[in-house]
């Protein structure tokens, strides 16, 4: 019941940074109802009910059994891609809040990296102070190593690496984007 | 005999079940019904709405899910 001030606290300061806060609420009715957890703290942010028990597993329902294996309170961080990056209940205080955060805090700012910029080629997103795009042989080898090491490439990449525009990132795209470099194709 | 091996093949599936952890990749089709806040009006908030999906300042979204109970 603490949780959950500070999850709106951190909604509303970070919302604009990406942060969504989703509570997964249950057993409800002890003492309040969702929509009376809504009003009594004041929360902004999505509340879905997980009681839709598909089995007996003490209490909660389909999140709760997919996603925890302990008690509640229970924090996941999801980034950008999906990959849950922190998983654990949270009984430990400040101490607790404090590793979430860092979590938190790391999830959005690699997002900062991963903000679109439509513009084919830019991988590593270096500008000009025109803000203009500079694609040159660094991208070609920041997308090298993202497709030999296998590095798993937020969504922005993907799009702006496939430079033959197949779907799929791959050594063709590495020399198509040598051809392009060394033809001037990109015009910086 | 049959029945023996597919019931030994259930039970060992539902002990081998685990719950998603740090390094898995959240269900796309994970869904439960919306029940505070719910500004679209739709019966359920899927996780998937928010995957390569961007907030009205262009960012990607990083979700933050909390269980919790009202007690």
């Amino acid at each position: 019941m603490t949780e959950a001030p500070v999850t709106q606290e951190y909604f509303d300061l970070y919302a604009d940074s990406g942060l969504v806060v989703i509570g997964m609420g249950g057993d409800w009715g002890q003492p309040y109802s969702c929509e009376g957890w809504v009003d009594n703290f004041g929360l902004g942010y999505p509340i879905i009910s997980d009681e839709d028990t598909y089995n007996e597993y003490e209490y909660g329902g389909l999140g709760t059994n997919l996603f925890t294996d302990t008690w509640v309170p229970y924090n996941m961080i999801i980034d950008h891609t999906m990959e849950i990056i922190y998983s654990s209940s949270d009984y430990y205080g400040q101490e607790g809040y404090d590793l979430i955060f860092d979590k938190l805090f790391g999830a959005l700012n690699k997002c900062t990296l991963c903000t679109c910029s439509e513009v084919l080629g830019d991988i590593d997103h270096t500008y000009t102070i025109d803000n203009e795009p500079i694609i040159n042989i660094m991208d070609l080898l920041r997308l090298s190593d993202l497709i030999t090491t296998d590095t798993r490439m937020n969504h922005c990449e993907r799009g702006q690496g496939d430079i033959t525009g197949d779907g799929v990132l791959n050594t063709i795209d590495l020399f198509a984007f040598v051809t392009m470099i060394s033809e001037g194709a990109f015009d910086n | 005999m049959k029945i023996k091996l597919i019931i030994t093949l259930f039970l060992m599936t539902l002990s081998s079940a685990q719950v998603y952890d740090v390094g898995d990749f959240a269900p796309s089709d994970f869904g439960l019904p919306w029940c505070g806040n719910n500004p679209a009006g739709d019966d359920s908030l899927f996780l998937s709405a928010y995957n390569g999906a961007i907030n009205e300042t262009g960012r990607p979204y990083v979700i933050w899910l909390t269980a919790f109970t009202t007690w």
